[in-house]
């Protein structure tokens, strides 16, 4: 219930990220692709906001400009404020693909990995790797090697390693997609447990209308070509979310509505 | 949450394992022994070689007679070990080199562009000329000794050492490398940490085939440059017209090349030890 109110009130005093008629276009031999246009939105401090829409909308576009990866071609961008210069610790990302862990270093070098830039002791850095895998319910897995867990679990150490560092944002890029749709499911509400644990933003991108409704505080829903913000749902269900219920049902016809649109 | 551990052994008792092991040696001792045995039968009763060729017995005579002397006072009784320790300490010190200078150059060339414009065609114009060509050049350069094979066996084992370096940078995966960026990483700690080993089983590769290449390079420096270790004893049995000493240093060669292959497959397998399979 907090995390609503928070959203509610958060999102336009002091957000997180400001984006304002944001632009991405790309240049090839003889076509210019507009990913992005005239995107603007605000996540709100301890917002979980998820952007959903179809394969081609734009939306990992707009995680790359905000990961620091990409750049825009017009509009403003920022993150606390001011713009975003490059990839940082600040603003973790969670990869899609279940191998953006090192595969040569063990789960809790992994997690230990970004510390180090931190400046931490290595005593430190055990003691806060520690907590970060028992967030995920990972400890005793500390020593393994990457390959010897399944893909959801290594998208749990993906969290870790990005939670570790006290992301105050949190940009994950369909991380569930890979998932068979009964792992996917419990790593849905194990990702609220956590987020109701660090309380960091969460920018959740995926193309499932259940999945952006059970997570986020509200609902961005994008089209394609060129990718835009057709409309944004507050979803004003207590959590646990129950995806029977009438409530749901609802919301879900409605992001049906948009997404059909085009 | 189910960890997904190696599947059990298809064969589960300690003993059956055993008894595979043993079985599968028989039977991988069957032809190395059938051609000894065919190859002793073959020189007693059939004069195979016209008396050029020496016996397994012979060999193996002559083999003991070299490492131990056994108070022959054949010329080269007792002298095998200061023969292949030269010729090791040859291949120890060319290939380190080779794999220092391959491993930079070939980094730098694969992360700078600058750099790949610099080395590349000297590279290119370079690897297609036999290594053993450049023995004439290595005497005269470093004189008739140690070194010349030295410098013969660093450039053999140079290109592959370098060009798989380079082949396996390249190959990082931009998935690894944002990853170090979001996660603070600087130039440097993303090459010691991500770059290089992930490079690393396209390196050691490299450095298996450098080491195959060090011996070859070794043998011919050592017949026509040096006048010391198994590739001069090797040549000069041929002139006193010891056919046993010379299979005694093929033997010795190539126990000694197996063992340094060996060296870095272990090496590797234990470097390597986060992937799924060892390519052997």
């Amino acid at each position: 219930m907090t995390a609503i109110a928070m959203a509610d009130t958060a999102g336009a005093a002091d957000p997180v990220v400001r984006v304002v008629a944001l632009g991405r276009t790309y240049r090839t031999e003889n076509s210019v692709v507009q990913a992005l246009d005239n995107v603007s939105l605000e996540i709100g401090r301890g917002e979980f906001l998820s952007i959903l829409g179809p394969s081609g909308c734009g939306k990992s576009t707009l995680l790359n400009v905000l990961a620091g990866f990409d750049r825009q071609t017009s509009g403003v961008a920022e993150f606390e404020g001011r713009p975003i210069p490059g990839p940082s610790p600040k603003r973790g990302v969670v990869f899609q693909d279940t191998n953006a862990l090192f595969p040569w270093m063990t789960v809790e070098q992994n997690v230990e990995f970004g510390l180090r830039s931190l400046g931490m002791s290595r005593a430190e850095r055990r003691e806060r790797a520690a907590q970060a895998l028992a967030l995920v319910n990972l400890r005793d897995f500390a020593s393994s090697y990457p390959r010897q867990l399944s893909g959801g679990m290594r998208q749990l150490v993906a969290i870790a390693r990005v939670v570790v560092m006290d992301a105050d944002l949190l940009l994950m890029d369909e991380p569930f997609a890979a998932l068979d749709a009964i792992t996917r499911q419990r790593m849905q509400r194990q990702l609220v447990e956590i987020w109701e644990k660090t309380r960091s933003s969460i920018m959740f991108i995926t193309h499932s209308i259940d999945e952006a409704i059970y997570l986020g505080d509200r609902v961005a829903i994008m089209s394609a070509r060129p990718g835009r913000i057709r409309e944004i749902l507050d979803v004003d269900l207590p959590r646990p979310r129950d995806l029977a219920s009438a409530e749901f049902n609802a919301l879900r016809g409605r992001a049906l509505t948009h997404l059909d649109h085009h | 949450m189910s960890l997904h551990v190696t599947a059990p052994p298809f064969v589960s008792s300690m003993t059956d394992r055993m008894s595979i092991r043993v079985s599968r040696l028989a039977r991988r001792s069957i032809a190395p022994i059938v051609v000894v045995v065919l190859w002793q039968l073959a020189v007693d009763y059939l004069n195979f070689g016209g008396g050029f060729v020496p016996s397994p017995y012979e060999v193996v005579k002559t083999l003991a007679i070299w490492i131990f002397g056994l108070g022959s006072n054949d010329r080269f009784a007792g002298a095998w070990l200061d023969a292949a320790s030269a010729s090791a300490q040859r291949v120890a010190i060319g290939f380190a080199a080779a794999a220092v200078v391959g491993l930079i150059m070939g980094t730098m060339i694969a992360r700078s562009a600058v750099a790949a414009d610099i080395f590349d065609p000297i590279l290119q114009v370079l690897r297609p000329i036999p290594v053993s060509a450049w023995v004439p050049f290595s005497m005269v350069f470093f004189g008739i000794g140690p070194a010349a094979a030295i410098s013969l066996v660093a450039l053999g084992a140079f290109f592959p050492v370098v060009l798989n370096t380079v082949a396996g940078v390249r190959h990082v995966s931009e998935l690894h490398l944002r990853s170090a960026k979001m996660l603070g990483a600087g130039p440097a700690r993303s090459l010691m940490r991500v770059v290089l080993p992930s490079a690393l089983p396209s390196i050691f590769v490299g450095l298996r085939l450098a080491m195959g290449l060090s011996w070859v390079l070794l043998i011919v420096a050592e017949m026509v440059a040096v006048k010391s270790g198994l590739g001069y004893e090797l040549w000069n049995a041929y002139y006193y017209n010891r056919m046993d000493l010379i299979v005694a240093s093929m033997l010795t060669i190539g126990t000694l090349g197996y063992i340094s292959d060996r060296i870095i497959l272990a090496v590797s397998a234990h470097f390597l030890r986060w992937r799924e399979t060892t390519d052997i």
